[in-house]
C-alpha cells in the first residue's frame, strides 16, 4: 500500500477530470471551420466559462497556456517588449524558479530585479517593501501561496498598495488556486497564473489570467488565443480543467476544516516521538494541506528516500531536472539555518487524504526515525 | 534465491556499475540503485566529452533501475565535493603538486556519504562497479584484491578502504572482464550497454585543467613565470606553474633541441624546472598519510611492487613504514621516472593492495 503526500507536486486527477478528459480526447481541431472544429470550438469556450466563474474573472480575461511556468514567461515577455519607462520588478526571495528565472532573464535587458527577503514564519519584510515600490515600478510580482511552506501572503494589501504607486500586480497562484477562494476582479489583480494539475486537473493546461492588456505573443504561428497563443489547443486538457475546478471548490471551507484536522493530528504525532522536530509554518495564514517539518540529525533527502522505500511519497525542497534533491532554498531564503533546511521535509495533502492514511505515515515515522538518528 | 539482504548500489550512469546492480539482483538481494549528484558547475554546459554526474548520467542510472524493476535515488551532494574535492584539487595544484581528484572524491566524499545513505536506508552493503575484488580469509580479515581485468583494474583508487568498509563493501564487476561486462548488459538490454567509458575528470570535460583554475580560482593563479633548468638558469617563459605537471613533455611551448620534461615545480618562486628524461629518475619517494587495509603487522622492509599513478606499471621497491608519523619511505629496486607529488602511490604484493599513502616529493639519493 503506497500514501500519496506530495500534492504540492501534483494531485492525483480526479474521477470527473478523468471522464472530461478521456471522453474528449478525440475531438476535432477548434480552429476547424466544419462541424466537429465548430464543437471542439464550442466545448473549449464553455470551459473558459465554468473556469472564470471560480476565479471571479470574465471568460475573456483567461488565456489558456501549457501551464504556470508558460503563463509567466509569457507574461514577464511581453512586459519586457512593451515600451514603459518604468524598469522596476519587484518580486520575493521565495518565488518559484517559474518566476525567478524569467525574471533574472529580464535583469539581462535592463530591468532592475529586487527581491523582497520573508522572515521564518514567511512575512514579508514591508519596511523592504515600501522603500522598493516607487514610481519606476512596472510590476510587482507575487506568490499568492508558497509551494513549499504554503505560507499565504497579504494579497490585498499588496495588491492595494502597489496600485497606489501606479504598479502592475501579478500573482503565481498554482498553489493556490483550488485550495483557497479567489478573487480576480474583487481584488483588482492585474495578472494571476495557474496550473491545472495543481488541482486535480491533468498536467500540460494551465492559463493566464489578464485584466486588460497583453500585447505580445510569447509564440507564434497561429490565431489561437486571439493571436497570443498559437498551437492547437489541449482541447481536453482545457475541458477537465473546467471540471477540475469545479471539484476542488467544492465545499472549499468543509474540506479546509478537515485538512486542519490532518494537518494536527499529524504535527501531534511527530511532536509525539521523541525525534527533535521543528514546524515551518506561518502565524497567520496558512494553507492547512501544506506541511513542512525539519528533523535534526537526519537529511530530509535520505529521509525521502526511506519513506519511499516504506511506500510513503514526500518531497524535500523541489526536484532539480533530475530528480536530484536540493537543500531548500526557501527555506534558507526564510533564514533557517543550512543544518535545519537540511533535514526539512514537504507532507502535502487534500482531497484524497484520509485519517487513515495519516495514521499510517506517523506508524512509518515512528518505525523509521529511531533507527535513523545517529 | 532470496537473500533478503537489502543492498545499495552506487550507479554512476555507466555500464559497469549498472551491470552491478543487475548482478546483485539476479543473487537474490533486495536492490536499490542511487546516484550522488557531486557537481552542478558549469562544467555542464560545455559538452565536451563525457562527465560523471551529469543530466543524462542520472537518467541513465534511473533508466536502468526502472529496467531491473528496484527503486532508484539520486542525492545532492555538490556542496560537499566542491569543498572538500574541487577546492583541494586546486589548492593541491597551487602547492605545486599534481592531485588525483578521483582518489580526493573517493576518501572524503564518495565512500562516506555512499555508506552514510546505505545505512539510513537499512541496508547490509553497498556495492560499486569498481574493477576490484575482495577477499575474507581464514582469520576474518578481508583483502582487498585487483579486478580480474588486469587492463581495468582500479584497486588504485581504492586503496584508502579500510577492513571496517570491506566488510560492508560489494564489487560485483570485479570477477568479470569489461568485455564480459558488456556482454552481460547487451544481453539483459541494459540502457547503458554501449556507452562510452567516462576517462575524464568529471568537472574538467576539456581536460585541461589549467583552463579550469584560471576561470574558477582566479585570485590565486600565479601569473607568468620562468622556466630554469636544473642548475637555476633562466630557460624561457611559462604561463604560470599552475598550468604544469611533473613529468609533462607536450605544451610547454619551448624547444630545446632534445625531448624536454617538466621535472620539477617551484610553486614558492613560480618556477617550473626542466630536464631531460634522465632528470626524471628518482631512487624512491615519501609518501604521507600512508594508511594499510588490513591491520596485519609486515617485516621491515616490506618488498612489494608499487604504483605511483593510475595508469602506471608497478615497480618492484621496498617500504619502510614509520608508525608514528604516517609516513613511508619507498625505495626503488631500479631508479624509476616522474614521481610526482600529490598522486598516491599504492602498494601491491601480488594481486593484494597492501595499502598506500599520498607521495610529497622523489628521493633522488637514498
Amino acid at each position: 500500500m503506497r500514501f500519496y503526500f506530495d500534492y504540492n507536486a501534483t494531485t492525483p486527477l480526479c474521477e470527473k477530470a478523468r471522464q472530461a478528459f478521456t471522453q474528449h480526447i478525440d475531438l476535432m481541431n477548434p480552429s476547424s471551420v466544419h462541424t466537429e472544429g465548430r464543437r471542439a470550438k464550442e466545448l473549449i469556450e464553455k470551459a473558459r466559462g465554468k473556469v472564470s466563474g471560480y476565479l471571479d474573472c470574465d471568460a475573456d480575461q483567461i488565456l489558456w497556456t501549457s501551464g504556470t511556468t508558460e503563463s509567466n514567461n509569457h507574461l514577464f515577455t511581453s512586459l519586457a517588449q512593451t515600451p514603459n519607462s518604468r524598469k522596476k520588478i519587484i518580486t520575493t526571495t521565495v518565488e518559484h524558479d517559474a518566476v525567478l528565472k524569467p525574471l533574472e532573464n529580464l535583469e539581462k535587458k535592463g530591468f532592475i530585479i529586487k527581491k523582497i527577503s520573508v522572515d521564518r514564519h514567511g512575512k514579508l519584510d514591508w519596511e523592504n517593501f515600501h522603500h522598493e515600490l516607487d514610481d519606476q515600478t512596472l510590476l510587482v510580482s507575487v506568490m499568492l501561496a508558497n509551494n513549499e511552506t504554503g505560507i499565504i501572503f497579504p494579497f490585498e494589501r499588496i495588491i492595494l498598495e502597489a496600485h497606489q504607486k501606479g504598479a502592475l500586480v501579478h500573482t503565481d497562484a498554482a498553489c493556490a488556486v483550488g485550495k483557497i477562494p479567489l478573487f480576480f476582479k474583487k481584488w483588482d489583480l492585474d495578472f494571476l497564473s495557474f496550473s491545472a494539475h495543481k488541482f486535480y486537473g491533468p498536467k500540460g493546461v494551465g492559463g493566464l489570467l489578464v485584466k486588460k492588456d497583453l500585447t505580445h505573443p510569447l509564440l507564434f504561428g497561429g490565431p489561437q488565443e486571439r493571436g497570443l497563443r498559437a498551437g492547437t489547443e489541449n482541447v481536453p486538457g482545457i475541458i477537465a480543467t473546467a471540471e477540475a475546478i469545479r471539484f476542488s471548490y467544492e465545499n472549499l471551507e468543509k474540506e479546509n476544516q478537515r485538512l486542519v484536522t490532518l494537518r494536527n493530528l499529524l504535527k501531534n504525532g511527530i511532536q509525539a516521538i521523541d525525534f527533535k522536530a521543528v514546524f515551518h509554518e506561518a502565524i497567520e495564514a496558512q494553507l492547512p494541506g501544506t506541511f513542512n517539518v525539519g528533523f535534526s540529525d537526519v537529511q530530509g533527502q535520505t529521509l525521502v528516500t526511506r519513506l519511499d522505500l516504506e511506500g510513503v511519497a514526500s518531497s524535500v525542497g523541489s526536484a532539480c531536472y533530475s530528480g536530484t534533491m536540493q537543500i531548500s532554498r526557501v527555506l534558507r531564503e526564510m533564514g533557517i539555518s543550512q543544518d535545519e533546511a537540511r533535514g526539512s521535509l514537504r507532507f502535502s495533502f487534500g482531497r484524497f487524504t484520509t485519517e487513515e492514511e495519516v495514521k499510517g505515515l506517523l506508524d512509518i515515522l515512528r518505525k523509521i526515525l529511531p533507527e535513523m538518528s545517529p | 534465491m532470496i537473500k533478503n539482504e537489502r543492498v545499495v548500489v552506487a550507479m554512476s550512469g555507466g555500464v559497469d556499475s549498472s551491470v552491478a546492480a543487475y548482478l546483485l539482483k539476479n543473487q537474490g538481494y533486495e536492490v536499490i540503485g542511487i546516484s550522488l549528484k557531486l557537481w552542478d558547475g558549469e562544467g555542464l554546459s560545455h559538452k565536451v566529452g563525457r562527465t560523471c554526474c551529469s543530466f543524462e548520467d542520472i537518467r541513465d542510472a534511473s533508466l536502468v533501475c526502472s529496467k531491473l524493476e528496484i527503486p532508484f535515488y539520486s542525492f545532492n551532494y555538490s556542496e560537499n565535493f566542491r569543498e572538500k574535492v574541487v577546492d583541494r584539487f586546486a589548492e593541491e595544484y597551487f602547492a605545486g603538486r599534481t592531485p588525483n581528484p578521483c582518489v580526493l572524491c573517493n576518501h572524503h566524499v564518495k565512500f562516506d556519504q555512499l555508506f552514510y545513505e546505505a545505512k539510513k536506508l537499512g541496508a547490509s552493503y553497498l556495492a560499486t562497479g569498481h574493477y576490484a575484488r575482495i577477499e575474507k580469509n581464514e582469520e576474518g580479515n578481508f583483502k582487498l584484491l585487483k579486478g580480474i581485468d588486469a587492463s581495468k583494474d582500479q584497486s588504485y583508487v581504492l586503496f584508502q578502504l579500510g577492513q571496517e568498509h570491506l566488510s560492508r563493501l560489494l564489487f560485483p564487476v570485479g570477477m568479470y572482464t569489461k568485455a564480459e561486462i558488456r556482454k552481460i548488459a547487451e544481453e539483459n538490454g541494459l540502457p547503458t550497454a554501449d556507452k562510452a567509458e567516462s576517462q575524464d575528470i568529471c568537472f574538467i570535460p576539456n581536460r585541461d585543467h589549467a583552463d579550469f583554475l584560471e576561470k574558477h580560482f582566479k585570485e590565486k593563479i600565479p601569473g607568468i613565470g620562468n622556466f630554469i633548468d636544473r642548475s637555476g638558469k633562466i630557460l624561457g617563459a611559462h604561463k604560470g606553474y599552475h598550468a604544469y605537471t611533473v613529468g609533462q613533455r607536450r605544451g610547454l611551448g619551448i624547444g630545446f633541441g632534445t625531448r624536454t620534461y617538466v621535472v620539477e615545480i617551484k610553486p614558492k618562486t613560480n618556477e617550473v624546472v626542466l630536464g631531460i628524461a634522465s632528470d626524471l629518475l628518482s631512487q624512491g619517494l615519501l609518501a604521507v598519510d600512508v594508511s594499510w587495509v588490513s591491520n596485519l603487522s609486515f617485516s621491515e622492509p616490506i618488498h612489494c611492487g608499487v604504483k605511483i599513478r593510475y595508469q602506471k606499471t608497478e615497480i618492484p621497491a621496498q617500504i619502510f613504514y614509520d608508525q608514528k608519523t604516517r609516513q613511508a619511505h619507498v625505495n626503488f629496486n631500479q631508479p624509476s621516472g616522474a614521481v610526482a607529488p600529490g598522486q598516491a602511490v599504492v602498494f601491491y604484493q601480488g594481486d593484494q593492495v597492501l595499502g598506500g599513502g599520498f607521495i610529497t616529493r622523489a628521493q633522488y639519493e637514498i
